[in-house]
């Protein structure tokens, strides 16, 4: 559905974008993940059109990406709030709607003012919207035409807990009917919690494509936390190696039998194991 | 022409919501000055061609007021848009860059229309000001909407502040406009002053808006409408150009 083969991006100055190659399929939930300029948002602007390419190539379901057919393809929700803060709600979707060209245009944005929740208010300006109004605003006008693919940038960046598990919600039924959909987000557990793949991306480069299980189990590797008795046992036990809380050291679950073998177990009162999450990963990745 | 009913339709409600921004200044400016040199300065001038000082200036003073309101009206919407990130609703959408030019054009034809009409009536009531041949008069102003529409979207796209839309203002339109004859017969002045004059594109929409209310003019009528239909399908087709190449727009 998206193809990126050698992608750059270079701004004066800076290279953002190093030669990425990513294919996205058909109904997929893909999320890029990345620290603050590690070149996601450039990404998502080479192929919604916002900005020009430097070198290599985007195809959107074979289109050259920001043609008119790619456009078509795509609903955009930006990381910004970009809309006219003098407009209503109403004519912000009734405007965008005719943009695409959408059939009976009235219908469709009353019906997504609904679906969204912001019916009640569709006849307040922009302005007078909360910030998880505007949110679900620009996701209804990234909907308006219906579009295959849809690209979230940062979605639910400065929201309350409420809509952001709304739009959580939204997408994942949006996802199960057929919707593509690229997402760029801080919140590695809105990643976890929603997409297939995930790509890890630092300083314009991809680490990592990995199917968001195949990567738990790839790098994961489980941690065991161990509680002492004391915490002089604790201390003595990390050395400079580990980090130790309260009475307690997690070491790297590979480690530990060796480490069992050269510490005495007397001093250790429960051992508990547990999965690395995908932030504990992503950092360790970009670190 | 996907797109061009929409954003000429947000225009035209945004000019009427905003009236007393959008229309009030100019026809306010344009009968202050008519009062001024209607009332004042005409006693210590003579006639110009047969006409009063203020019969000759006001068809100069009425395309002042419209070539500034066209390039504001597309210069600060545009920017606008520019400002508050929603010209990324038209970047991302599957609008044709001629048909955002076209629309942004008929909007500033809408609004400097009403201006126009306006001040003309106020012409014909007030001061006698004649009619005599209104394809000139209606196409000058056309094609001077036209043209300073175009102008205010090269602005819009150009600025990256506020203080960057009055440089084209302040810098290029009310320069050439005071030299263009709104106040004076070109023919008057001396070399080069004479020569460069005929560089002036509002020389020439002065001088066929002129000649199509008054029947006077200084340069042939039907080829101040060449020079500007043709300044404005050049600058029509370069600012297109501009719009689909993302210029200052796309990062």
């Amino acid at each position: 559905m998206i193809k990126i083969k050698s992608l750059h991006k270079r701004y004066p100055g800076m290279h953002a974008v190093k030669g990425i190659n990513l294919n996205i399929k058909s109904g997929e939930f893909f999320a890029l993940l990345g620290p603050n300029g590690a070149g996601k948002t450039s990404i998502i602007g080479m192929l919604t059109g916002l900005t020009t390419i430097s070198e290599g190539s985007i195809k959107v379901d074979g289109h050259i990406a920001g043609s008119e057919q790619a456009k078509k393809k795509i609903g955009f929700v930006p990381q910004e709030f970009n809309m006219d803060i003098f407009e209503t709600a109403y004519n912000v979707l009734h405007y965008n709607a005719q943009y695409f060209n959408v059939e009976k245009h009235v219908e469709r944005v009353n019906l997504l003012l609904t679906e969204l929740g912001l019916y009640e208010h569709r006849n307040k300006k922009v302005k007078e919207l909360s910030g998880g109004m505007k949110r679900k605003l620009m996701i209804a006008r990234a909907l308006l035409h219906d579009p295959e693919i849809i690209i979230l940038d940062e979605p639910t960046a400065g929201i309350d807990v409420e809509s952001r598990k709304f739009i959580w919600k939204y997408f994942r039924e949006a996802n199960k009917n057929g919707k593509t959909i690229l997402l760029t987000t801080h919140y590695i557990e809105e990643a976890e919690q929603l997409c297939n793949r995930v790509g890890i991306l630092h300083k314009g480069e991809l680490l990592a494509i990995e199917n968001v299980k195949d990567l738990m189990l790839k790098y994961n590797m489980q941690k065991v936390t161990l509680d002492f008795k004391t915490k002089k046992d604790a201390v003595q036990f990390a050395g400079d190696k580990y980090t130790v809380n309260n009475r307690s050291v997690t070491v790297p679950g590979e480690r530990f039998t060796k480490m069992l073998d050269e510490f005495t177990t007397e001093k250790i009162v429960q051992v508990h194991t547990h999965d690395k999450s995908l932030e504990e990963i992503f950092l360790e990745m970009i670190q | 022409m996907n797109g061009y009913k929409p954003i000429v339709e947000r225009e035209v409600k945004r000019i009427l919501r905003i009236w007393k921004q959008t229309l009030l200044p100019p026809l306010f400016t344009t009968m202050l000055y008519t009062i001024v040199f209607g009332f004042s300065l005409q006693r210590s001038i003579s006639d110009i061609s047969g006409f009063s000082y203020i019969q000759f200036t006001l068809p100069g003073l009425i395309v002042m007021s419209v070539i500034m309101t066209a390039f504001s009206q597309s210069c600060s919407t545009i920017f606008i848009q520019k400002f508050h990130g929603n010209i990324q609703e038209i970047l991302v959408s599957p609008i044709k860059p001629f048909t955002f030019v076209l629309a942004h054009i008929s909007a500033s034809i809408f609004r400097g229309g009403i201006i126009a009409v306006i001040l003309a009536m106020f012409g014909f009531a007030v001061i006698g000001l004649p009619l005599q041949h209104i394809f000139f008069a209606t196409m000058s102003i056309l094609l001077s909407i036209t043209l300073f529409s175009v102008l205010g979207i090269y602005t819009a796209l150009w600025a990256r502040s506020f203080d960057h839309l009055q440089v084209f203002q302040n810098f290029l339109i009310t320069p050439l406009s005071f030299l263009g004859g709104v106040f004076y017969s070109v023919s008057t002045l001396p070399q080069p002053y004479l020569t460069l004059s005929q560089f002036n594109p509002i020389f020439y929409i002065v001088d066929s808006f002129r000649y199509g209310l008054l029947g006077i003019q200084e340069a042939k009528p039907i080829i101040s409408l060449i020079i500007l239909t043709t300044l404005c399908i050049v600058g029509i087709s370069h600012v297109t150009y501009l719009v689909r190449i993302g210029y200052k727009t796309k990062h």
